[in-house]
């Protein structure tokens, strides 16, 4: 049976048509998908402040930031954290990337995120695209962290893997991250 | 052969799932009655953390539902798996059931998940 759906996004509603099934699933697919992306990119040209997210970080960690921004020739801080984030959601924090993390929790104690934690805190916003939008949101969904904590999150991880001397972990920065990093912000 | 079949032959299920995911086409019934509502997009999210499909079996197919409901393959699978997000914040393991068929039948296209939610 064809039902006009609504999909809440962002505190808006994305309207389609599709199919409903007697249990009141509704089929969603890569024209609806489409569709979707098309709205939110609509949704965006419109109040482009939907599309921001609250961040904090400390004066220390912005140091750790300013050399990586150095390294990979990159200036502008939003397009850095951008990448850093999906980095981490869609490549770090995934299958592929679980032995690194869970070498970097062994390190959680060692003193370095209380060092990266030190220093002032610096209030900034990240504007993402509908793409990047919906990975943070999801994210944030799953994990229970607000959207400024997914970044963070992502953030601190990333920084802490930056500095780490451990072998395994480094060459993983090295021969991984660093590469899909500048990939992305050349792509900006 | 087609292409997507090609890619996919020899992998064991879970990668199976994932390439035909990530190279094939995807239908997804959202269940909008019982929360906590999970979308095709937390649905990625969870698919690329998986490390296993636990207890996974496969069963008649019943439902004809949707675009591929009567050329898919006639048997469903089903299977639980657990996720732990990391980073520098303790998120507690989650864990989640996730049923589906693969379409079409001898012509492998895509993957229609029928089925995917949060256990608590």
């Amino acid at each position: 049976m064809e039902t006009t759906v609504n999909k809440e996004f962002l505190g808006n509603t994305f309207s389609y048509t599709t199919e409903v099934d007697s249990e009141g699933k509704a089929l969603w697919t890569q024209k609806i998908d489409s569709e979707f992306s098309k709205w939110l990119h609509q949704l965006k040209d419109e109040n482009r402040e939907l599309f921001k997210v609250q961040y904090s970080l400390s004066s220390n960690a912005y140091d750790v930031l300013a050399k990586l921004k150095e390294r990979i020739g990159v200036y502008d801080d939003s397009l850095i954290i951008r990448a850093i984030t999906i980095t981490f959601i869609n490549f770090i924090d995934t299958r592929k990337g679980r032995p690194i993390i869970k070498k970097l929790n062994s390190y959680k104690d060692s003193g370095d995120l209380d060092l990266l934690k030190d220093g002032d805190i610096l209030k900034k916003n990240l504007y993402f695209s509908p793409v990047g939008m919906r990975d943070v949101e999801a994210y944030s969904n799953l994990t229970g962290l607000k959207k400024g904590q997914v970044i963070k999150n992502a953030l601190y991880s990333v920084l802490l893997i930056s500095i780490n001397e451990d072998e395994e972990i480094k060459k993983f920065w090295e021969n991984e991250i660093i590469e899909k990093l500048t990939t992305i912000v050349k792509a900006a | 052969m087609n292409t997507l079949e090609k890619e996919v032959e020899g992998l064991q299920f879970l990668d199976k799932l994932i390439a035909v995911v990530g190279h094939g086409e995807v239908d997804y019934w959202e269940d909008r009655k019982n929360p906590p509502n999970l979308s095709i997009d937390e649905f990625h999210q969870v698919l690329y953390r998986m490390d296993e499909a636990a207890n996974l079996k496969w069963i008649d197919r019943d439902s004809t539902n949707g675009p591929h409901g009567t050329t898919g393959e006639d048997k469903c699978f089903k299977f639980n798996c657990e996720v732990q997000f990391g980073g520098i914040f303790e998120i507690e393991t989650k864990f989640y059931f996730v049923k589906g068929y693969f379409f079409d039948k001898g012509d492998l296209k895509g993957v229609t998940i029928q089925s995917f939610r949060q256990e608590v």
